[in-house]
């Protein structure tokens, strides 16, 4: 057994590959988690009072929910600009796999945060839109701002188990060609694995940082859970 | 190249890239296909894992009110590992998980394993991590009546268990399993950074010989995911409206 942490990860250039591969790893499960709540909500939107979802959520749904992260990113990286050069003779620009990588991310989560929501909105007494029909309000002002704050409380552990799932998804980048700045902590631990054949090292350290960052968001979201459980609360209504 | 062709490869496997790129695979894998060995990694890891995330499960449950000091002691601090074990499994990713599998047993105990145990190992000990909170679950969801019916009846706390407990938990657990199933085979994906001939490796060998077609492929490699995955989470409705019916008879 001979682990060399000081050469292969304490040592530049290779720290400073590692932070800045936090530094994406970070940006990426925000960009893509944010995304996806706004999409998620979106979708969610379209569905019926009652907490039926619409045609066009469900079949979202449907599709990304059941498309493993690693193959859509190969066919939105790899066979997209394919397709638009075959058939558009358009080539996309350099640096377009960090958009595609979170866009492909944020459709996965949101297919997952919007049937979580759906869900939340089913434990939504149907009285209360009622209520908020019989006020006089439009079908949007009743969603945002009676029934999806109250199934966003409902449904806030299981969608931070989704964010948080989204942040180790963010390793799967590994496979496709990202920009060498763009690259997360999976891609810069290969890429130091890859100059000096020592894996054991960073990938212990990548390791240990992905533990402190699934905890640290969890921490985190526990936080805002109970921020929301005081801001909304339906006994306060009554 | 036409669809059905590129099915049988996918299905088959792609033998003679698999030598080219790695001599060292065992001979079994050359016969196996892509889709084949991910639901052969899938059903392997998921079925290894059930003893260990039975262990911890027992493990994690909280000891009566009725128990000795030490036995209460003896039983939290196990259960304590055993969350602690299984909090960790929880925080890494799938991919990490695998490279330390991959990279690992060689510069620590000088041990060299076939990719594919490698790959299973990974996955059963992802899976367990899972599996575990579904069994937890699972028992806690029992009604504490019938356990109490079954001990008035003078039954033994191990018939109790394997008699009365376990046959009621199963009910709710199998869709929840089969979600974890699911899951698991979406995962084995990751494992095409690591060379093991999977269904996404076997389409990234196909793309060394047809870079043309590389679009086709990826899109039948997408739609056998979705439609394996597809028709579980269909099964799942069917297992919950099934489970439903029971509890209420």
């Amino acid at each position: 057994m001979n682990m060399n942490l000081g050469k292969y990860v304490f040592n530049e250039p290779y720290f400073g590959w590692l932070l800045n591969g936090i530094g994406n790893t970070l940006l990426i499960s925000f960009l893509s988690g944010s995304l996806a709540l706004l999409l998620g909500i979106l979708l969610t939107s379209s569905a019926k009072p009652q907490g039926k979802p619409s045609t066009f959520s469900l079949i979202f749904t449907d599709i990304f929910r059941n498309i493993p992260p690693v193959p859509m990113l190969l066919l939105l990286s790899i066979g997209l600009p394919q397709i638009f050069s075959k058939y558009f003779h358009y080539s996309l620009p350099s640096g377009f796999e960090f958009k595609i990588l979170i866009l492909g991310l944020s459709f996965n989560t949101a297919a997952y945060i919007s049937e979580i929501l759906i869900a939340g909105l089913r434990g939504v007494p149907t009285k209360q839109y009622e209520a908020g029909v019989s006020l006089g309000l439009g079908r949007m002002k009743i969603f945002f701002l009676i029934q999806l704050p109250q199934a966003f409380r409902i449904s806030f552990p299981a969608i931070s188990t989704r964010l948080i799932h989204n942040m180790k998804n963010s390793s799967v980048a590994l496979v496709i060609p990202l920009n060498l700045d763009r690259m997360e902590l999976m891609g810069q631990t290969s890429r130091i694995a890859g100059q000096t054949f020592a894996w054991a090292e960073p990938l212990l350290f990548s390791t240990a940082i992905y533990l402190v960052l699934a905890y640290a968001l969890s921490v985190l979201l526990a936080r805002i859970s109970a921020i929301i459980d005081r801001k909304v609360n339906p006994d306060e209504c009554n | 190249m036409n669809v059905t062709e590129l099915l049988t490869i996918l299905w088959q496997g792609f033998p003679k890239a698999a030598e080219f790129i790695n001599p060292s695979y065992p001979r079994f894998l050359q016969l196996t296909g892509g889709l084949q060995l991910s639901l052969l990694i899938a059903i392997c890891s998921f079925l290894l894992a059930i003893v260990p995330a039975f262990i911890l499960a027992i493990l994690r449950q909280k000891s009566n009110r009725q128990a000795s000091t030490i036995n209460k002691i003896v039983t939290s601090f196990f259960s304590v590992i055993a969350k602690l074990l299984t909090e960790i499994l929880r925080g890494i990713p799938i991919m990490t998980l695998a490279l330390l599998f991959f990279y690992l047993p060689y510069p620590l105990f000088k041990l060299r394993v076939p990719p594919i145990l490698l790959a299973i190992a990974a996955f059963t000990i992802y899976t367990s991590a899972y599996m575990t909170e579904i069994f937890r679950s699972g028992f806690n969801a029992v009604n504490k009546n019938t356990i109490e019916a079954a001990k008035l009846l003078g039954l033994s706390s191990f018939s109790i268990f394997f008699r009365i407990r376990l046959p009621i938990a199963i009910r709710t657990m199998v869709p929840t399993l089969v979600n974890l199933f699911i899951t698991i085979f979406k995962d084995t994906s990751v494992l095409t950074a690591l060379a093991v001939g999977e269904l996404t490796y076997t389409s990234r060998l196909l793309f060394v010989s047809a870079p043309g077609n590389y679009t086709l492929i990826l899109i039948l490699v997408v739609s056998i995911y979705w439609a394996v995955s597809f028709l579980g989470s269909k099964a799942i409705k069917i297992l919950e409206s099934k489970t439903l019916i029971g509890s209420h008879k």
